[in-house]
């Protein structure tokens, strides 16, 4: 199986010609962003300023052709008097499969934003987090910070994603998905090294007979640029092992998934050469991982 | 064509002395940081007034950066003054328990813009000025975004943050890009900051992700002073830009011609 954790659409894109794309990709599941919330600050909005129900509409009808290939996610402004019940509606009538939060200007941990992450876990769906830099939302980035997603704790329905890895500040990401790993080890208490060492906590990182679902995933979408892009996948894997690892490419469009091609070649390689994974767990980051932001094995 | 774009002042000194300095060592040009400091704007004005009386021998040469306190009563007129009677190039300023996106800051953005003048700024660890080093993070300098015709650098590669830094570059490179302009607003001051064990993956990565156009050398070494370790860095760096597949052009353009981008208009 391949899958794409991370694709924005254009807004104009049918259902059909995204599952002739998906076809033509080999790409057996997708996850499809929303346009942005008309309060996004986008250098390249070129004037489309939909309402938020013209944006759940639209993107619902790209999803209509095959809602189990293609998952939406509903870009949602938590800053919206009604952004609670935004999701209610994204969710319930027009089927939203997920939430995408990108921090303009506010920062994920602030309490008035904890009826949000509420109604969020009530409709049980996962979120996927903007982390890292941002190349619009004017100068954002610094409430873009990994660390900022440790609050999600307080909802431990609630799965999420950290996107692009947090570039520039992966380290920081890798660690936050560390600390929600290790405590899901813990509560899980099947692993007997885990138990007598935390701080080599690491001891049975592959070995599947342990492993847990963790609440917190990371999306290994770029951000990173090539220049570190080995080194990124090669401390995600030897820290956080394969199965909280989601592929994803920020392509833009979601009707034409050519590009997506270089960049599966790219991580693949990676992962075979470089890493020597095996083609199973390969086969897990680049396709079947995406299931378990959705509760799926 | 040699430079270095981040060398002190610490102490009244004759320009004539700093300028057979760099002619002994080859370097054509260097961005001379006033002494600052000042708790009062007559303070001020005495270190602006003294860096523009050292960069009268030879403005071509020694630039002079007003090293200013932007939260100093009376300041974006001082700026001005800075500019206008007493033609120094550029500012210089490093955030004291202040943060460069603080609403404060945009008045002294605006006036520094409507100036053309560039802005230094320090990035990274601090030595000095206590526990401020949380205010100097590089992300927090994505806000001149909102002044378009500012210039800024970044220095120090802002180390321990040199990921951050390269990232915040690299967004405004490739936002100049796509909207066609010349230079981006973010340059890159390469002045360590960076222990030497880290400067090669750092340089390495800058140059992937930025470009040598976008890069400066700089020593941080002081005047009254021997220059000399200025010129080894220099070297060094030179070696290290090779290594990592930099052409002679390229080459030149951080050791010595990218600091006149950051006082070309677009």
């Amino acid at each position: 199986m391949r899958s794409d954790c991370h694709i924005h659409v254009r807004g104009d894109e049918k259902s059909e010609d995204i599952l002739r794309a998906m076809e033509r990709a080999k790409l057996d599941l997708i996850c499809i962003i929303s346009w942005p919330p008309a309060a996004t600050l986008l250098e390249l909005d070129v004037g489309k300023r939909p309402t938020d129900h013209q944006r759940m509409e639209r993107t619902a009808r790209m999803t209509a052709g095959d809602r189990e290939r293609i998952r939406a996610f509903y870009w949602l402004d938590p800053t919206a008097p009604d952004a609670a019940e935004q999701v209610e509606r994204a969710v319930g009538d027009f089927r939203f499969s997920g939430v995408k939060l990108i921090p303009d200007h506010w920062h994920i941990w602030e309490e008035r934003f904890f009826p949000v992450y509420e109604r969020i876990q009530k409709m049980n769906v996962p979120v996927l987090f903007h982390v890292g830099i941002l190349w619009g939302n004017a100068d954002s980035s610094r409430f873009c910070r990994p660390a900022d997603c440790e609050v999600i704790q307080k909802f431990p329905g609630v799965r999420f994603a950290l996107a692009h890895v947090g570039w520039p500040w992966t380290d920081e990401c890798i660690a936050v998905a560390d600390r929600f790993k290790t405590m899901a080890r813990m509560k899980d208490g099947r692993d007997p090294e885990l138990k007598k060492d935390v701080v080599w906590r690491n001891r049975n990182l592959h070995q599947r007979e342990f492993e847990v679902d963790v609440q917190c995933k990371v999306d290994l979408t770029p951000g990173t640029p090539d220049v570190y892009r080995a080194e990124v996948l090669r401390t995600c894997y030897e820290v956080l092992g394969t199965d909280m690892l989601l592929f994803g490419t920020d392509s833009g469009g979601a009707d034409d998934l050519t590009t997506i091609k270089a960049q599966q070649e790219r991580d693949e390689r990676i992962f075979r050469e470089e890493l020597g994974l095996s083609e199973g767990d390969i086969d897990r980051i680049m396709g079947t991982n995406v299931l378990k932001l959705f509760g799926k094995a | 064509m040699r430079s270095d774009c981040h060398v002190h002042v610490r102490a009244e000194c004759d320009a004539r002395m700093v300028l057979a300095e760099m002619d002994r060592l080859k370097i054509d040009k260097v961005g001379l940081l006033g002494r600052g400091g000042a708790s009062t704007p007559a303070q001020q004005r005495t270190s602006d007034d003294e860096l523009s009386k050292m960069c009268s021998a030879a403005r071509k040469r020694l630039l002079g950066f007003a090293r200013i306190d932007p939260r100093l009563g009376g300041i974006t007129d001082e700026i001005k003054r800075c500019r206008e009677d007493l033609a120094l190039a550029a500012i210089k300023m490093l955030p004291d328990h202040w943060a460069p996106c603080d609403d404060f800051m945009w008045p002294v953005y605006e006036t520094i813009e409507s100036m053309g003048m560039p802005i230094l700024f320090h990035s990274g660890i601090l030595w000095g000025n206590a526990d401020s080093s949380r205010f100097c993070r590089p992300a927090l300098y994505e806000s001149v975004i909102h002044f378009p015709k500012l210039k800024i650098a970044l220095a120090h590669i802002g180390w321990p943050w040199t990921d951050e830094c390269i990232a915040v570059a690299n967004r405004f490179v490739e936002l100049a890009r796509r909207e066609n302009r010349k230079n981006p607003q973010v340059f890159i001051d390469c002045t360590p900051g960076t222990p030497r064990v880290y400067r090669k993956d750092a340089f390495r990565k800058a140059l992937a992700c930025c470009g040598a156009a976008v890069m400066l050398y700089g020593s941080d070494r002081s005047v009254p002073g021997d220059l000399s370790p200025s010129a080894e860095r220099m070297e060094s760096d030179a070696g290290l830009l090779h290594e990592l597949g930099c052409t002679a052009d390229e080459i030149d353009m951080v050791l010595g011609g990218n600091i006149d981008k950051l006082f070309e208009a677009d």
